[in-house]
C-alpha cells in the first residue's frame, strides 16, 4: 500500500506541474495579446 | 541600448500545435492508465517501478529539449535571426521545468529505493548541473534588457549548456556509482518496454504543445518591444524591425 501511495504522489507532482505551467502559459499569453493591441493602437 | 537592423518576421501565424492542447493530456492520461494497469509489479522494486512510466519519459524529454536549444541557439550565433534566439529561450524554459521535474521524481523514487533524497552520485550531480547551468540562463535573460546582446549571450550559455546533455547521459558508465546503467530492450520484459515508449511519446507530444506556445508568446512579447521602440524613436515599427 505505501507503495502505491509513492507512485500516486508521483503522478500527482507531474500533473501538478504540467497543469501550472499550462495555466501560466494561458495567462501569459492573454496578457501579451492584449498589450499587442494595445500597442498597434497607440502607433495608429 | 543598441538598435541593429532586425530581419524577423514576428506577425503571428497558423497555430498548428492548438489541437495538441488538448491531444496531448488525452494521449498522456491514456498512455499512464496502461503503464499503471497492464505492468505487473518488478521482481525487486514491485509497484514503485511504475515511476519509471513518468521519470523516464521527462527525462528523455529534457534532453531532447536541450537539442533544440542546441540547433536553435548555433543558428541565432550563425544568422543573427531573433527568431532562432526566441525559439531557443522556449526550449530552454520547458526543458528546465522537465529537468526539475526529474529531479523531483528520481528523489522521490531514490528514498523508496535507495532510503534517501539525494546522494552525490554522478548522475544525480551532473543533472543538478544541467538544471542550475539552464536556470542561470533564465535568470540571465531578466536581467539584460538590450535584446541583441541578451540574445548573443544566452546563445552561448545555451551552447555550453546543451553540451552538458551528453556527460549526463553517459555519466552513469563514466562514473559507476548508485544510478543504474542505461536499460535497453534486451534487458526490459516488452510490457515494460511499451509502457515506456508509448509514455515517452505522450510526453513528447505535450512537451511540443509547450514550446510551441511559449514560442508564440515570446513572438508577440518581441514584437511588443520592437513597437516601444519605434514609439520611443518616433518611427514606423517597420523601420526597427523591417
Amino acid at each position: 500500500m505505501r507503495e502505491w501511495r509513492v507512485v500516486i504522489a508521483a503522478y500527482a507532482i507531474v500533473w501538478i506541474a504540467f497543469g501550472s505551467y499550462a495555466y501560466y502559459l494561458a495567462r501569459r499569453a492573454r496578457r501579451a495579446a492584449s498589450t499587442l493591441e494595445g500597442s498597434a493602437g497607440a502607433l495608429r | 541600448m543598441s538598435i541593429r537592423p532586425q530581419t524577423s518576421d514576428l506577425r503571428p501565424r497558423r497555430h498548428w500545435w492548438k489541437p495538441l492542447g488538448w491531444l496531448a493530456p488525452l494521449v498522456l492520461i491514456g498512455t499512464q492508465a496502461f503503464g499503471l494497469l497492464a505492468s505487473p509489479p518488478d521482481r525487486d522494486m514491485g509497484h514503485l517501478q511504475k515511476i519509471m512510466y513518468v521519470h523516464v519519459p521527462v527525462a528523455w524529454n529534457f534532453a531532447l529539449a536541450f537539442v533544440v536549444v542546441f540547433y536553435a541557439s548555433v543558428r541565432y550565433l550563425w544568422t543573427r535571426d531573433e527568431r532562432h534566439d526566441l525559439l531557443a529561450a522556449s526550449a530552454v524554459e520547458v526543458g528546465t521545468l522537465f529537468t526539475g521535474l526529474t529531479l523531483v521524481l528520481g528523489s522521490l523514487w531514490g528514498r523508496m529505493t535507495w532510503g534517501v533524497w539525494w546522494t552525490w552520485d554522478a548522475r544525480l550531480t551532473s543533472t543538478a548541473v544541467l538544471f542550475m547551468i539552464f536556470l542561470s540562463y533564465l535568470a540571465l535573460r531578466s536581467f539584460t534588457d538590450d535584446p541583441e546582446r541578451r540574445a548573443r549571450w544566452s546563445a552561448a550559455v545555451g551552447i555550453f549548456g546543451a553540451l552538458n546533455v551528453p556527460i549526463v547521459y553517459m555519466s552513469v558508465r563514466w562514473w559507476r556509482t548508485l544510478h543504474q546503467v542505461q536499460s535497453s530492450p534486451s534487458t526490459v520484459d516488452p510490457i515494460y518496454a511499451w509502457g515506456l515508449r508509448l509514455n515517452a511519446i505522450a510526453v513528447l507530444l505535450l512537451m511540443t504543445y509547450f514550446i510551441a506556445r511559449r514560442y508564440e508568446i515570446a513572438r508577440a512579447e518581441r514584437q511588443q518591444e520592437h513597437r516601444r521602440e519605434a514609439l520611443a524613436l518616433g518611427t514606423s515599427p517597420e523601420a526597427v524591425h523591417a
